[in-house]
């Protein structure tokens, strides 16, 4: 009865209401754009956004070009899982079948189409460092295991990679210090070190025997992959590597975040966690070859820039070049500034503590006006809150029921705000060329986030006019007019 | 001997106005249940001031108020809203009933207070409105409703969780001699039908004739008390 009470006098008095219904629509929006921010890219880019959005984009380091579908017109994320869209659940899901073929994979990417786009648009000149062809296919790692007399088979993706610039541009984590130089001949071949291992493990310089798929063809632009025929090569064991993807909150088992003794969370270092193995990019394409992949066969091409403005920049040249193929930005930047705790995104730098401090005075003014709001409402109902006491409700129920009437009004203003931010979101999402990293990402987690701040905010500040109606006499309340 | 349902003992209420003013002066006073009591007195006697000390709205300034054994002095705010709640009823002059709540939503919240089931609630709220004559109101607002109506569904909420006592306060002073008739034969009514404990403020003479006793106050005394028959009293 009383949250119908509250609820019914907040409905009545939503036009006296509106400025601090607007108020909170603005700290709302504030809030929900400052955090979408800075978690767009590395939390929930790749599942929320899509789900939400019904459109897909894959961003990654360098510029990566997908492919649009004749007459579609849906941004379509067509590698299905993981940014690479290499991931081994995919392929297993095919392997079940007998036949892999990358289902939902794009058609290949014309590499010359796109170097000599790259070239139009400026190339090194514009901020083009290198045009890197994306290679992958799956593959086995046969190891032998002499405790079971046998063999060991483990599942990797394998891609080539162009290690030298992988050298200069990434140095490859800690590739350099825990590698050998294979110099007789043979294929080196690294392994991603957080993404999986052999058991035994190999010496450093062993031979590694790798089975390839044999590709039985092309299906609308897809290989299709058959492991029944086998293709073997030889490879020599030649190190690990790790990519580094940033620093994120540390968690226990459960997943709740690890906090230091002065109750801070505790940060670590994340890595690429994909099973793949690299080997440079000379002998993938022979490899390739041999198992019967055509020459030229790029599902990806990833565009090595200098920095995030010349990617902003080349990307929406390069989408006017290339208007059959969907390009997108990689937030790159956006890990490294979240190393160095700037989240920056985008273009505008904004530094944890000066965002802290706009969203604090936001919602202090916001408030401070809801606050005022409230006691102007209570002095209007004085008489019904004297009816109220004198039939018998309590101070905290009277308590209760107009900060319930606060709350809604809050609760109002933080959904539109949350909605406004959402559309606008969506709509730079879907007309523009802008990243992620640039727009934000949208999750229900930040909606629950900021309604959590809403109702904290119209706690406290509630509390001190529902004080004053509580506190009122029924005699004084029932002498107002 | 029957115990007084109300009894007032040496209350006396000062307000720090200027000097300081005494609206009661040392009145004590009893209620017998089922009996129909008239106050009566000229404008700012105290006659408002001493019914809200007897309903609990207020504080005396000294004396005591004890309400079918439950001393006031002794309850803190939370328990005095849970004793008016459920022995306590009271009428106004202007009605006030919630402007936003129907008649019969106005009369079934002191029962939803008292935690009764929906159903029960339903049925004590169609008989009250039958009682009163308002079965064919209970879902208009206040606003759609006379004075008189509104006074009647005044004294059916008053009613609806069965009082130990119905405090008035000139119930007919804000309407027409027909529609103070009405009131007053309700009270009449559930005086004599249901043995209501009613105090009622009047400055009706025909009201007050209708009453068991009458207390005249002057000056926040009682300076006078005349009784009209000694079945209750």
């Amino acid at each position: 009865m009383f949250f119908r009470l509250a609820l019914y006098n907040m409905k009545k008095n939503l036009n006296r209401s509106l400025l601090a219904v607007a108020v909170m629509v603005v700290a709302s929006a504030i809030l929900t754009g400052s955090w979408a921010m800075p978690v767009g890219y590395t939390e929930v880019a790749f599942l929320g956004y899509r789900q939400a959005v019904g459109a897909d984009i894959i961003i990654y380091p360098g510029q990566l070009l997908y492919q649009r579908q004749p007459g579609d017109q849906t941004l379509r994320m067509t590698v299905p899982v993981g940014a690479f869209g290499n991931s081994l659940d995919f392929f297993h899901r095919e392997l079940r079948s007998g036949y892999l073929t990358r289902d939902g994979a794009t058609a290949a990417v014309d590499y010359q189409a796109v170097s000599d786009a790259c070239r139009t648009v400026g190339g090194i000149e514009a901020g083009i460092e290198a045009i890197i062809p994306y290679l992958s296919m799956p593959a086995r790692v046969v190891i032998p295991d002499p405790r079971i007399n046998g063999n060991r088979e483990y599942r990797v993706i394998l891609r080539g990679r162009r290690l030298d610039i992988d050298y200069a541009k990434y140095q490859f984590g800690s590739l350099l210090s825990k590698a050998i130089s294979i110099e007789d001949g043979r294929v080196p071949l690294y392994r991603n070190e957080n993404g999986i291992e052999f058991s035994p493990p190999p010496a450093l310089g062993d031979d590694l025997r790798l089975e390839l798929p044999v590709v039985r063809g092309i299906y609308e632009g897809r290989p299709i992959y058959d492991f029944s025929q086998t293709v073997t090569v030889m490879a020599a064991y030649a190190g690990i590597y790790s990519i580094s993807l940033g620093v994120d909150t540390a968690r226990d088992e459960d997943g709740r975040p690890i906090t230091d003794e002065s109750g801070r969370s505790v940060q670590v270092e994340t890595f690429w966690r994909e099973p793949e193995v690299i080997v440079p990019e000379e002998a993938w394409r022979e490899w390739a070859h041999l198992a019967g992949l055509p020459e030229g066969h790029y599902t990806q091409i990833g565009l090595v820039v200098e920095s995030m403005f010349d990617a902003q920049q080349i990307a929406a040249t390069l989408g006017q070049a290339l208007p059959e193929y969907t390009v997108v930005t990689v937030p790159q930047e956006a890990l490294y500034q979240k190393q160095s705790h700037v989240r920056e995104t985008g273009q505008v730098p904004v530094p944890d503590n000066l965002r802290h401090l706009l969203l604090g005075l936001t919602y202090l003014i916001a408030g401070i006006l809801v606050a005022t709001n409230m006691f102007v409402l209570v002095n209007q109902r004085q008489k019904d809150l004297g009816i109220l006491k004198a039939i018998g409700v309590g101070t905290r129920e009277i308590f209760v029921m107009v900060l319930t009437e606060t709350m809604a009004i809050c609760w109002i203003g933080s959904l539109v705000g949350f909605a406004l931010m959402w559309l606008l979101n969506i709509y730079l999402y879907l007309f523009t060329k802008l990243s992620l990293a640039e727009i934000g990402a949208f999750s229900l987690l930040g909606l629950v986030r900021v309604l959590a701040v809403t109702t904290t905010v119209s706690l406290f500040f509630g509390s001190l006019p529902a004080l004053k109606a509580a506190r009122a006499t029924v005699v004084e309340a029932l002498r107002t007019e | 001997m029957t115990e007084p349902i109300l009894r007032g003992v040496h209350l006396t209420k000062r307000f720090l106005i200027g000097k300081g003013v005494v609206a009661v002066n040392q009145v004590s006073m009893e209620v017998m249940p089922g009996e129909f009591l008239a106050i009566t007195g000229p404008s700012g006697c105290g006659k408002t001031t001493l019914l809200n000390l007897l309903g609990g709205l207020d504080r005396p300034t000294h004396g005591e108020v004890v309400l079918d054994g439950h001393k006031y002095s002794r309850m803190s705010e939370n328990q005095l809203a849970r004793l008016r709640r459920t022995k306590v009823g009271f009428v106004f002059q202007f009605f006030n009933l919630l402007s936003d709540l129907s008649a019969a939503e106005n009369i079934a919240l002191p029962m939803r207070l008292t935690g009764l089931s929906q159903r029960e609630i339903g049925k004590r709220v169609e008989s009250l409105l039958e009682a009163v004559g308002m079965l064919d109101r209970a879902n208009h607002s206040p606003f759609e409703l006379s004075g008189g109506e509104q006074q009647r569904v005044a004294i059916a909420r008053a009613l609806a969780n069965n009082p130990a006592v119905v405090l008035a306060d000139e119930p007919t002073g804000n309407l027409d001699s027909r529609n103070g008739q009405e009131v007053i034969n309700l009270f009449r009514k559930f005086n004599r039908e249901l043995g209501q404990t009613f105090v009622v403020i009047t400055h009706d003479p025909e009201f007050a004739q209708s009453a068991d006793r009458v207390i005249t106050m002057r000056d926040g005394r009682v300076v006078g008390e005349a009784g009209h028959c000694d079945t209750a009293c």
